[in-house]
């Protein structure tokens, strides 16, 4: 695509970034009147544009993953949200009106009865405390900020998150654009976003309606609950566990820590949540003789970019005798020693290792045909993968392969075939003393080759993948009421 | 709430992927849009006696939007860069015929996402789910902005392309 200023493609994109100029906009409009392909175009464009913001809404992910996320995703400040977040308080104040239409408390729906102070409240009692509010947040019919006290309302998020306490001790954060109801202390019901909720032993039984005349009833835990593109809602279990009640099914189905409850056909679904990927970016280490300074990102970022650490990435010479990776470019890991004889490596700082969290390093790794593998026969090579701790001038493996070690017998023998094999690497933080200190992925030559001769291991498709670990086995504070699924 | 109150409330929450488009389309600025629909989510529920149940919710749901935008817009023409009444009413026209298969679209781009790079799909998602403007996407990849701006069009483009590629399937 060559676009000059004044190409439809160009002003379509302003459009869509929000910094058309007038100039531009003028332009685009004159070629919008006459052109209805060009209309019809936009439209599919907004559509899109509309879709992909409800796929990816504006939230903040799973609380204790939220560490490993790459450090450029940092909260949004861009210009098209500042503006969106400007007018929103008089959009979100006129949708506060609407709370008189939805604005009624349920009769209880709770396996347990309220308690004395989760009963229900005069109108006017103050219910809800605000903890933080990163966005303008609207409760009732007043603005809230950190520190103030509301009764039972609507509560609306126009962007951001948000923060707040009840008095029933459930802690309540909103992701993004949010719309919440709060009937009481033990009574709520999502019509639009991503709540997470906290709720000590004493809130048991608090519920959450649901679209469809859906709930969810806990029994001690957190979990996040959220509506799918489609409006079907999600609920993802952290800890403990929910009771969700379905009007088609004749009872409760518990759900547990690492499960997600959705209805992708309408039928509820019970499944562990997925893991949570990681794209590294990897930095070079010392003694190598290539520059990977310009390719920062992802491996397959770039896929004609020449990733390697020594030696040759991708080279017509030697395409033949590679394997087939899952891109076009393998990252090239050579245990032919520097000229200063120093090893290196490449690696990835993900961020501090954090509690009761399962890493997992999945990594497709891949042999040249024409030469010896490190670890393999025929050299003294030898290289290493995984997980590690520490720091780049002192790395300590978690959970690392070594080619001499681990590869199979196929990727070791010498066999001018280009064989490739499959590495999965795990490790569970739980009780593992290492919380708080630095996780890396690395790649590095732990002996170099005895001569000058190539020996090289390839690597690809590195992800690593991140969940919570499954909760340890602890006496529940209520039995469950049905059997699970 | 009442049955009828939650039914309602259940049609209005799930006609929002096409009001947004719809209101978007006749002005748009995405922030007059934003403003629009708030009003016009409030004037529905204002209406909310006069629709009645078992007629396309949707269809009476874009007919007031429609009427929301030519009444809103004049509130917008000095602050923002909106389209004109005629532009509007053309561009409105172009979104009804494009929203009629809304639901299968959202269905197709779950697939369509799943045919882009992983890279690709990472820059929509730090796009999206963290609104990371496209100079701050540039200094994080250490690409042109210019380049930045390409690719997310590109990728809008793929994605719009399937998706019809897609729905047109499902219709043959």
């Amino acid at each position: 695509m060559t676009n000059t200023p004044d190409t439809p493609d160009t002003l379509l994109t302003a459009l869509l970034e929000g910094d058309l100029k007038a100039d531009d906009h003028a332009a685009l409009c004159e070629q919008l009147h006459d052109d209805a392909d060009l209309r019809r175009r936009t439209v599919r464009l907004m559509i899109v544009d509309a879709m992909l913001a409800d796929v990816y809404p504006a939230a903040e992910p799973a609380p204790s993953l939220s560490t490993h996320l790459p450090k450029a995703q940092t909260p949004a400040t861009g210009f098209r949200f500042q503006l969106r977040t400007a007018v929103a308080l008089a959009a979100m104040i006129a949708l506060v009106v609407t709370a008189w239409f939805i604005l009624r408390p349920e009769p209880s729906t709770s396996t347990q009865p309220p308690t004395a102070s989760q009963g229900v409240q005069p109108a006017d009692t103050p219910i809800t405390t605000v903890v933080s509010a990163s966005g303008t947040v609207v409760i009732g019919d007043a603005l809230a900020h950190a520190g103030s006290d509301h009764p039972a309302g609507l509560i609306t998020l126009g962007s951001g998150s948000a923060r707040f306490i009840l008095t029933s001790g459930v802690d309540v954060q909103l992701h993004g654009a949010t719309q919440l109801i709060i009937h009481d202390p033990m009574h709520a019901t999502l019509t639009q976003g991503t709540v997470t909720f906290t709720c000590p032993p004493s809130a048991v039984g608090y519920t959450v309606n649901l679209s469809g005349g859906r709930k969810v009833v806990d029994l001690g835990t957190r979990f996040q609950v959220t509506y799918d593109i489609d409006g079907t809602p999600r609920t993802t279990v952290f800890e403990g566990r929910v009771e969700i009640h379905d009007p088609s099914l004749d009872h409760a189905r518990v759900v547990t820590a690492g499960q997600i409850a959705t209805w992708p056909t309408g039928r509820l679904t019970i499944e562990p949540y997925p893991w949570q990927v990681v794209n590294p970016g990897f930095e070079v280490g010392s003694g190598l003789t290539a520059s990977l300074t310009t390719h920062p990102s992802w491996l397959e970022e770039h896929p004609s970019a020449d990733v390697r650490t020594r030696s040759v990435g991708r080279n017509a010479e030697t395409t033949g005798l590679r394997p087939i990776g899952e891109g076009d470019t393998w990252l090239t890991l050579d245990g032919r020693p520097a000229d200063d004889g120093e090893l290196g490596g490449v690696y990835q700082k993900i961020g501090p290792i954090i509690d009761r969290t399962v890493y997992r390093l999945h990594v497709l790794v891949g042999e040249r045909a024409d030469n010896p593998t490190p670890g393999g026969q025929g050299t003294a090579a030898d290289v290493t993968w995984g997980l590690f701790t520490g720091s780049p001038d002192h790395f300590e493996p978690l959970a690392a392969a070594v080619a001499s070690r681990d590869l199979s017998d196929a990727m070791k023998a010498d066999n001018n075939k280009p064989d490739t094999q499959t590495s999965e690497l795990t490790f569970d933080s739980t009780d593992s003393g290492r919380l708080g200190e630095e996780l890396y992925i690395r790649f590095a030559v732990i002996r170099p080759a005895g001569d000058k001769r190539t020996a090289q291991l390839l690597f690809d498709d590195v992800r690593l993948d991140v969940r919570n670990a499954p909760p340890p086995t602890q006496p529940s504070n209520k039995p469950p009421t049905s059997d699970h699924p | 709430m009442d049955q009828r109150q939650e039914q309602f409330t259940q049609h209005l929450l799930a006609v929002q992927p096409r009001l947004k488009v719809y209101i978007r389309a006749m002005v748009g600025d995405q922030t007059a849009a934003d403003d629009i629909l708030q009003q016009t989510n409030l004037v529905l529920c204002r209406k909310s006696d006069q629709y009645e149940f078992g007629t396309d919710f949707g269809a009476w749901a874009l007919k007031i939007a429609h009427f929301e935008v030519l009444k809103q817009r004049q509130k917008f023409v000095r602050s923002r860069l909106i389209f004109d009444e005629a532009l509007a009413d053309s561009m409105a026209s172009a979104a009804a015929e494009e929203l009629v298969d809304l639901d299968d679209q959202q269905a197709a781009l779950a697939d369509c996402l799943g045919e882009l790079s992983e890279p690709h799909r990472e820059m929509i998602r730090r796009r999206y789910s963290l609104a990371e403007g496209v100079e701050q996407l540039a200094a994080a990849l250490d690409r042109p902005a210019g380049s930045i701006r390409q690719t997310l069009y590109r990728i809008r483009q793929r994605l719009a392309d399937c998706i019809r590629s897609r729905t047109a399937e499902g219709r043959a």
